[in-house]
């Protein structure tokens, strides 16, 4: 009897141990994760930006919507994305970037899923299509997009609450 | 008395040497008439040729025949087949540069001569006559444009002067140029003769239709002078066309030594430790040091070890500008886009630049993009990073490896 109550509490404990970092699970259920509106929650800056205070104010409200189709980002909507990603150290990542710790950044996580998406543009009037390349990251509860030198996390606007994880 | 009396004993010398000389002009003036006389006819047989002016300088120490003629068909200049010269031009380097660190000289080249403005003027003879700019193999990256011209007339043109300029201000001239001629349009030419005994009036070879005046000089040793009367403006379209800028998959290519050379005036040097004020310090080439890791860098750095240092950093930065990048860049583009990834601190910062670029979108928002970049949290460094900004685009736009202001190399601030 005791061994099960020992099971049964590492069930119950599971989901609370760190689940919000990274784990080692398949690229496709990370994509699926990222179908869905996000909603942006804070952002931090870079030693150096190019944002205008306003342009900030507006992307603050702007939400940023992945199907599996198109991504409709700040630069614009982009379509037939794909995905690839590498899993990485979140302290590394908050470095190489941004040259910060990770919580100046309010990430929580340990590791992140580095997203590489590769997308077509709409076609302009000359009919020409441009492959763009756009690099967010991912920590199974939150996207950090970083656009002009100032990082914004988003969290998932159907979701009510931010869960804390990681350390 | 001894003095006088050697006097009147050298005296018979003296006239005699003086005699010789004379005779020697004579000749020379002689031969000279010779072949002025034969100008016109030599010219004679082709249409719109006139002699426009003859004169005859006696200096007393040499002679200098002067004849000014317009030769409306160049061609008309009869002359042995011409050995071809090649030169080669490049605006791509920049001061660093010397004639010892030009990288894959080809073997072909004999000389190499540096001007004082970013421009490399590479000689060789030792080219065939079948050479043309086409075929001329294995040349540099880094040289733009191949002329080929007809010796012993060596004609150095240079576009890049300003309206400043004058024959008198023009700084260090490599010694083999002996005149300037500036153009009412920023224009250039320099004379040499260190080739011109190699020539004679009836030897000019024939000349790039683009000449329509010849002035010939006959002193101790002929000198031609070619000029032209077409508008510089013409001029280039004619002789220097613009050639389509070469431009690479970013995957192979690497910051240019032009680039470190500038990014290393720009970033300034510190030995120890300098204070950024907003969270940490920087040190030797504006490496970035967390105040939590100051201690380690308590001891410095030496310029040697800074410059290792720089070339161990930018791999990263590279790897960066091609992970987002996905089209082609000339190699100034690409040092651009190093620099400003240096000066960011990362390249996926820079998001617009990145869309504008694979977009290809028009140059204006590219630039409007890039001088968005001045914005710091850091009190009084807005002006730099404009400066920053200018210097990167500059390096872009017109390969201007060199900074828009006076740098100051050495820094000091600790703290």
């Amino acid at each position: 009897m005791r061994r099960y109550f020992y099971i049964l509490t590492i069930f119950a404990l599971w989901p609370w141990s760190g689940t919000c970092s990274a784990q080692a699970i398949d690229s496709t259920k990370i994509i699926h994760s990222l179908n869905t509106c996000w909603r942006p929650i804070a952002h931090e800056f870079s030693t150096i930006y190019g944002l205008e205070e306003e342009e900030i104010k507006r992307y603050l409200k702007q939400q940023i919507c992945f199907t599996n189709d198109s991504i409709s980002m700040y630069a614009g909507t982009l379509y037939e994305p794909k995905y690839s990603i590498r899993k990485v150290n979140a302290e590394n990542y908050a470095k190489d970037n941004f040259d910060c710790s990770k919580q100046r950044l309010y990430i929580y996580a340990d590791s992140l899923f580095e997203i590489t998406i590769s997308s077509l543009t709409k076609p302009s009037e000359n009919g020409t299509i441009h492959k763009m390349t756009n690099v967010i990251a991912f920590d199974e509860d939150c996207i950090y997009v970083v656009v002009d030198g100032v990082i914004f996390k988003l969290f998932d606007a159907s979701r009510k609450t931010e869960r804390r994880s990681g350390n | 008395m001894k003095r006088l009396l050697l006097l009147f004993l050298l005296s018979p010398v003296v006239l005699f040497s003086q005699t010789r000389r004379q005779q020697s002009i004579d000749s020379i003036k002689a031969a000279a008439s010779t072949n002025l006389k034969g100008i016109p006819a030599l010219l004679g047989s082709t249409p719109g040729t006139r002699l426009e002016n003859l004169s005859v300088l006696d200096s007393g120490e040499y002679v200098t025949i002067i004849t000014r003629f317009h030769v409306v068909n160049a061609d008309a200049i009869k002359a042995t087949p011409p050995k071809p010269v090649i030169i080669l031009k490049t605006d791509s380097v920049t001061d660093s540069l010397t004639t010892a660190n030009i990288p894959q000289i080809p073997p072909f080249i004999e000389e190499v001569r540096l001007i004082p403005t970013p421009n490399v003027i590479l000689k060789t003879d030792s080219v065939t006559d079948g050479l043309t700019t086409a075929n001329v193999p294995q040349l540099p990256p880094f040289i733009e444009e191949v002329h080929l011209i007809s010796t012993p007339i060596v004609i150095l043109k240079t576009d890049i002067v300003t309206g400043s300029l004058t024959a008198a201000n023009i700084p260090r001239l490599p010694p083999f140029i002996e005149e300037v001629h500036l153009m009412p349009t920023p224009i250039v030419i320099l004379k040499t003769d260190s080739i011109a005994d190699l020539i004679s009036v009836v030897t000019i070879p024939p000349l790039p239709p683009i000449i329509i005046e010849v002035d010939t000089m006959l002193a101790v040793s002929p000198i031609a002078l070619l000029k032209t009367r077409i508008p510089a403006g013409k001029m280039d379209t004619v002789v220097v066309p613009d050639l389509e800028e070469k431009k690479y998959p970013v995957a192979g290519m690497h910051f240019s030594d032009e680039g470190y050379s500038l990014l290393e005036k720009l970033e300034g040097f510190s030995p120890e430790l300098y204070s950024l004020k907003d969270g940490g310090y920087t040190i030797g080439f504006g490496f970035f040091v967390p105040y939590s890791e100051g201690t380690k860098w308590e001891k410095g750095v030496t310029w040697e070890e800074a410059e290792k240092i720089i070339r161990q950093k930018m791999p990263q930065y590279e790897d960066q500008v091609k992970k987002f990048i996905n089209v082609p860049l000339t190699q100034n583009q690409f040092d651009a886009l190093i620099m400003l990834a240096y000066n960011l601190g990362g390249f996926s910062k820079a998001t617009s630049i990145v869309n504008d670029i694979n977009s290809q979108a028009d140059f204006d928002q590219l630039r409007n993009d890039w001088n968005r970049f001045v914005h710091s949290k850091a009190p009084g460094v807005t002006k730099g990073l404009i400066n920053r900004r200018r210097d990167e685009i500059g390096v872009r736009n017109d390969a201007d490896y060199q900074p828009k202001r006076k740098v100051n190399i050495f820094k000091t601030r600790k703290q």
